[in-house]
């Protein structure tokens, strides 16, 4: 019963989420692309409207029943708006003419991903078995949390204000929250609840990267970025180690996607609608509501949102097209700062530290050379190398796409991993821990939130088989 | 026809092909499918059970230290794990508070180290593991059962 009831209340999160979606972005989804990053839009925004409903409910202590109520009348209101905007404007029609060809590699890639994703998902079954409570960040820190929130409704501000800086007070509340909501559902803490949510995150990020690259260039070769995916470690790590790391790509990589898509989509009119500005910028908030690296997010897209918007169009109408991402991001954004200021948590690299000791180390050569060594010590050990060589061998042949659209189009990825890159680099090089352990322990979980980001831009980059004519 | 097109066939099957590969390996690494948790060394529940007995005693508003001399026991992870079991509850990571968990690797270390200290044993739930009284600490904590 716990397993049953513990997806029922995965399955309203993602069924409210996707009125949502319908509501903000009306768009047949005929193709699979878009219709697989409907779905994983879905889910994600399912959890952060849920996540905030449960901290709404948590803080002003009502009746059990009041919950499910709450979300009802969410997704009332999601459904009111989805029929507001099908009747004033008629439904987009998703992008088209680019996924033909290709079917050689479909044929290929279909049977392949769906046994390498069987595989995977049995593994997650071993996986999860060995570590019913989840690594130990999960029970350490998240599902902590989570237990503050799910055994004492009078007490659970302690998790933010009382606890030891060790148990990181100041992280964001999604996965948390998430997860006592689920056990609200089953009416007890059971470790299957966060095991399932491992599970279905995972299984979102891969359904995320193969929609979106489906999306911009092909089935084929969205299959073929899926794949990739599959063939990296970490995923298998990080998402069944009930994380919050995997959530955080899969918002982040939808982010990019929408505003990819936003910018210079395959077919200008309906993918340039307001809707995928607002959703990106939805999504880029929510990052910031699952994990700290979030926030440095948020501002990454909206510095490349502010600079695209400003260099290709006039600056009343770039002004707008920011005002739309603001507009999607406010609401989580105000939770997060509610959080915050509300119970003033401090971060452990900020608040172990003075201005003049970050200086130091920023300013310190040394510190610099070790960092370096460190990072492509570990970050080479990652990926698989046969895929990667493949991939390289792949692009060589195929050919790299250099047309003015397909710079476009890569420009905000691009942009986005840059200043991520740059940000992780910074946190690292100030850290008030020891250096060689920061980056041995949060190396490969930085590589996963961007690693999605990385196979996306790559496959935007080259060629797919359809368009070997041009070459 | 050109030869890319075949190679990039060739190229997909590979990488289809090193993926299933991978996938079955980290399948094989994690049979079988069903293991008891505890023959794997998951430290919740091998551990948690030990610290969760100290909710049976500590009302749920109370604050308590930690205290061990075993560098393996004052190891992060085991003032973590108390946190986790003893939930709504909370762990400080200090011995500045009035009640403290005493986690030893038995109870003949945990009376040697108590030996001359201003502290009282208040209840032992396991061995080497203690409800403490810090009698250096007057300030009475919330929710705390001293009598």
């Amino acid at each position: 019963m716990n397993v049953f009831w513990g997806s029922f209340s995965l399955l309203l999160a993602t069924a409210l989420g996707g009125v949502w979606v319908a509501a903000l972005w009306p768009m047949h989804p005929w193709h699979s692309g878009p219709r697989a990053v409907r779905l994983a839009l879905a889910f994600v925004l399912g959890l952060g409207i849920t996540s905030a409903v449960q901290l709404v409910w948590i803080a002003l202590r009502l009746p059990w029943l009041s919950m499910p109520l709450l979300e009802a009348l969410t997704a009332i209101a999601g459904a009111f708006v989805a029929w507001y905007q099908t009747r004033q404007t008629p439904a987009l029609s998703p992008t088209s003419g680019v996924r033909q060809s290709d079917r050689v590699h479909s044929w290929i890639l279909w049977p392949s991903f769906a046994l390498t994703m069987g595989l995977f998902l049995l593994a997650c079954v071993g996986h999860a078995n060995r570590n019913v409570n989840g690594g130990w960040d999960a029970w350490a820190f998240w599902n902590m949390k989570a237990r503050f929130f799910f055994r004492d409704p009078e007490l659970w501000a302690r998790a933010l204000t009382e606890v030891s800086p060790a148990s990181h007070p100041d992280y964001p509340l999604m996965l948390p929250l998430s997860v006592a909501r689920m056990w609200q559902y089953v009416g007890n803490e059971t470790t299957v609840c966060p095991i399932i949510l491992a599970g279905v995150n995972s299984f979102t990020l891969i359904l995320a990267l193969a929609g979106a690259t489906a999306w911009h260039r092909s089935t084929s070769l969205g299959l073929l970025a899926a794949t990739t995916l599959l063939s990296t470690h970490a995923l298998i790590t990080h998402g069944m180690s009930q994380y919050a790391d995997t959530v955080l790509s899969t918002l982040m990589l939808l982010s990019v996607a929408l505003i990819t898509v936003e910018r210079s989509g395959p077919q200008p009119t309906p993918s340039r609608s307001p809707a995928t500005l607002v959703l990106a910028g939805l999504c880029a908030a929510l990052a910031a509501w699952t994990k700290n690296e979030g926030q440095l997010f948020v501002v990454a897209t909206f510095v490349v949102v502010t600079a695209l918007a400003f260099s290709q169009e006039k600056p009343r109408a770039a002004g707008q097209r920011v005002a739309l991402f603001a507009l999607g991001a406010a609401l989580p954004l105000m939770l997060v700062l509610l959080q915050k200021m509300a119970f003033s948590v401090s971060n452990d690299v900020l608040a172990a530290q003075t201005t003049d000791d970050m200086f130091s180390k920023i300013t310190d050569l040394n510190r610099h050379a070790m960092l370096l060594r460190y990072l492509l010590g570990f970050v080479w050990s990652i990926p698989d190398s046969i895929t990667l060589s493949l991939l390289l061998v792949y692009a060589i042949v195929a050919g790299i796409r250099r047309d003015r659209a397909a710079l476009l189009t890569l420009a905000p990825a691009c942009g986005v991993v840059a200043i991520m890159l740059c940000g992780y680099y910074t946190v690292l090089l100030i850290t008030p821990h020891d250096l060689q352990f920061h980056v041995g322990s949060s190396i490969d979980r930085l590589f996963m939130h961007l690693w999605p980001m990385v196979i996306f831009i790559f496959f935007l980059l080259v060629r797919r088989p359809g368009e070997m004519t041009k070459v | 026809m050109s030869w890319r097109p075949i190679v990039l066939i060739a190229l997909t099957l590979l990488v289809a092909s090193r993926s299933i590969w991978l996938a079955a390996t980290r399948l094989q690494e994690r049979l079988p499918l069903r293991v008891d948790a505890r023959s794997v060394g998951d430290m919740p529940t091998l551990f948690e059970p030990s610290f969760a007995a100290f909710g049976k005693i500590l009302e749920p508003q109370a604050k308590v230290g930690y205290v061990s001399t075993n560098d393996n026991m004052s190891d992060i992870r085991w003032k973590l794990l108390a946190q986790y079991a003893l939930v709504p509850r909370v762990v400080s990571h200090d011995s500045q508070q009035q009640l403290l968990i005493g986690n030893f690797s038995d109870n003949a270390s945990m009376n040697a180290f108590l030996r001359g200290k201003p502290a009282k044993i208040l209840a032992v739930v396991g061995p080497g593991l203690a409800l403490i009284q810090n009698l250096s600490v007057t300030q009475t904590s919330p929710g705390v059962p001293l009598e």
